[in-house]
């Protein structure tokens, strides 16, 4: 496996998909300002996917190319949690504008977090087991079971299945309790 | 009667048989009065009405058959309308479950009894209008969502407490097991509105000497907006009309995600349809059931909405906002003694917190000085009571849902709007832009109108303690 320079490796891939999830959220957030109804919904749709895709999918997209690239595993971690995070930035900049700075804090933990981080970690898991398999075949010395990415899978797919109970409604209600349990009935209210 | 006709009853002379029947009818009447307190009306020596409360959850304004609706069929909630009186201007104080569900049952703000949000607890000092009828000997039940957060109180003046606390206290459309009394029990229906409707009919048909007053707090409409399967079709072909501004995937921007919906906006909308018409379904057993037992021109039926709900407007799902699809609420009165030739709508603007009195001045008894809320009593025989002039609205911050803390202040024509924090305040003309898309803050118009609108919001906050 050959490495590329740090901009190849995971630089530009990341900075590209940033670019489309960041164009995708910009067209999914104005297209209702397209007077043509069948435009606007058109775009709105597709850059609303688009920009889910880019942020749901962002470990399956980065992390295969960053690992066939010779990115490091830091490199291909932090690559593959880039545009998630950048996501989740942009909410707890939403949600301080209401809250408070450590009620803001505290909505890091929401389930749709835990849930986009769990994913990640999940395909990050699966694209390591996959990548090492692809090395195998090719002929290096390599075992294709690895501990930290099996654990990665059964962790993610362990959260998962909480996060799904009820639809996603029961991490909700451990989540308003875990508030209540630090900050009361609301700061302020 | 006429004077003339008094003169003559009483100069008429009757016989010892006659004697004996008009005192033998006031005696029962007295002893009616001393052993079944409850029975006659202390201030008017009326019967006092039997009440039945139906709230539902999340049901829009505009979506009953009798206001137009292009699909949705409300034929039993379009028949209270027909037998009674439809208020138009009627609206929420707070647009949110828990503190306007407190609202209608206390008579106060949220600020008040305290249930500023879906977080902050019940307070069981708080008096209900359920308490107060049972201290006049009405029997009284609490059947469906209760939803105030904080433990299960032990609610004063209510014989009959049916309720869920699952999910939250939100409840689960099937098999959604109850507490019945403090003991939990499964449902014995499948369909929650259906299970709730069958325990208020076992209720209103228990023998009974006292009048009744019954809450029946639906579930329906909340998300997840599921019909019974009968109906979970019914509506799918149907072409819907949705706002302009609406975004077609808005279930993924509007937070939604938190209570497990997904999906497109049209299924979720179609759904939500089914729903209140498998509850107007149920609303009509209700009124059936008054009908053959022979009560029904003896029994206050209210119906009434606990918030709106956003459908694309605004580019939003959900309420809280204080925009009109949000807390505008459908409210019915059906009290065939006590309404003048039902059928006829009331303009007058009317609020949640205006339920309690009007329940107890209906029934004779003293609304309560802490009461804010206003009596429309006289406007279930009057169409031309003006009703008030302003009210205010008031929103508190709800974990984690980013809408930030607001106060607004709604007039006939205009709203005013100020929120905590970075959002720009809003003026609206409702007369002239009842979608509310053209805020007229920091414009030449707006600046015209806002002294006068920032004066009657102050004196709301000033009044309630606000400021």
């Amino acid at each position: 496996m050959e490495t590329q320079s740090c901009s190849k490796r995971i630089v530009r891939p990341v900075a590209v998909l940033f670019l489309i999830a960041a164009l995708a959220f910009f067209g999914f957030n104005n297209a209702s300002r397209i007077s043509n109804q069948s435009l606007f919904h058109i775009i709105a749709v597709v850059c609303g996917v688009v920009h889910m895709i880019c942020v749901v999918f962002s470990a399956a997209i980065i992390y295969p190319v960053a690992y066939r690239r010779g990115a490091s595993p830091r490199e291909r971690i932090l690559g593959s949690l880039f545009v998630p995070v950048a996501w989740m930035i942009k909410e707890f900049i939403v949600v301080s504008g209401v809250y408070t700075f450590f009620e803001t804090l505290y909505y890091i933990l929401n389930p749709v977090n835990v849930f986009l981080l769990s994913l990640a970690l999940l395909q990050m898991g699966i694209c390591e087991l996959f990548g090492r398999r692809r090395r195998k075949r090719r002929g290096e010395d390599i075992r294709v079971f690895a501990v930290p990415a099996a654990l990665a899978v059964v962790v993610a797919l362990g959260l998962l299945i909480f996060l799904f109970r009820g639809l996603g409604v029961y991490s909700f209600y451990v989540f308003q309790e875990g508030y209540k349990a630090i900050f009361g009935f609301g700061v302020g209210v | 009667m006429t004077r003339d006709n008094e003169s003559s009853f009483f100069r008429k002379p009757i016989t010892r048989r006659q004697a004996l029947k008009v005192m033998g009818a006031a005696s029962a009447a007295g002893l009616m009065g001393a052993g079944m307190p409850g029975v006659l009306n202390a201030q008017t020596g009326e019967k006092r009405p039997n009440i039945v409360f139906i709230l539902s959850d999340d049901h829009r304004w505009d979506h009953l058959g009798i206001l137009g609706h292009p699909f949705l069929e409300t034929p039993n909630m379009d028949r209270l309308a027909a037998e009674g009186v439809l208020f138009e201007n009627a609206f929420v104080t707070t647009s949110l479950c828990s503190p306007s569900r407190a609202s209608f049952i206390t008579g106060t703000y949220a600020h008040t009894h305290g249930v500023k949000n879906n977080i902050t607890p019940w307070n069981n000092d708080n008096v209900t209008f359920m308490e107060l009828l049972k201290n006049v000997g009405y029997d009284t039940a609490f059947i469906g969502k209760w939803h105030m957060p904080g433990n299960m109180p032990n609610l004063r003046g209510v014989d009959e407490f049916i309720t869920f606390t699952i999910q939250g206290g939100q409840g689960r459309y099937f098999n959604c097991p109850l507490i019945v009394n403090g003991v939990e029990e499964p449902s014995k229906k499948p369909y929650i509105t259906e299970e709730l409707t069958d325990r208020a009919i076992e209720y209103i048909t228990m023998d009974r000497e006292n009048p009744f007053c019954l809450m029946l707090s639906h579930k329906a409409v909340h998300h997840k907006f599921l019909p019974p399967p009968e109906y979970a079709d019914r509506y799918s072909d149907v072409e819907v009309d949705y706002p302009d501004e609406m975004n077609p995937l808005l279930l993924f921007k509007s937070q939604t995600h938190f209570a497990g919906v997904f999906g497109s906006v049209d299924l979720q909308y179609k759904n939500y349809c089914e729903t209140i018409y498998a509850m107007d379904e149920q609303i009509g057993r209700v009124l059936d059931t008054l009908d053959e037992m022979g009560v029904a021109d003896d029994t206050v039926v209210i119906y009434a909405g606990d918030n709106g709900f956003f459908w694309g407007e605004h580019d939003t799902i959900g309420k809280r906002w204080a925009y009109e699809e949000s807390i505008r609420i459908p409210f019915i009165v059906r009290y065939p003694r006590g309404v003048t030739d039902g059928g006829w709508s009331a303009s007058g603007m009317v609020l949640n917190v205006d339920v309690a009195p009007t329940i107890l001045e209906l029934v004779g008894v003293d609304v309560p000085d802490h009461m804010e809320g206003e009596s429309f009593k006289p406007s279930l025989t009057n169409p031309d009571i003006p009703g008030r002039e302003a009210w205010l609205y008031e929103y508190f911050k709800d974990y984690p849902y980013r809408y930030p803390q607001h106060y607004a202040v709604r007039t006939d024509t205009h709203k005013y709007v100020l929120y905590d924090g970075r959002w720009k305040p809003e003026i609206f003309d409702l007369k002239n832009d009842p979608k509310e898309m053209n805020n007229l803050y920091g414009t030449p118009e707006g600046e015209e109108l806002l002294p006068l609108l920032e004066a009657r919001l102050n004196g709301f906050l000033e009044q309630y303690g606000l400021m």
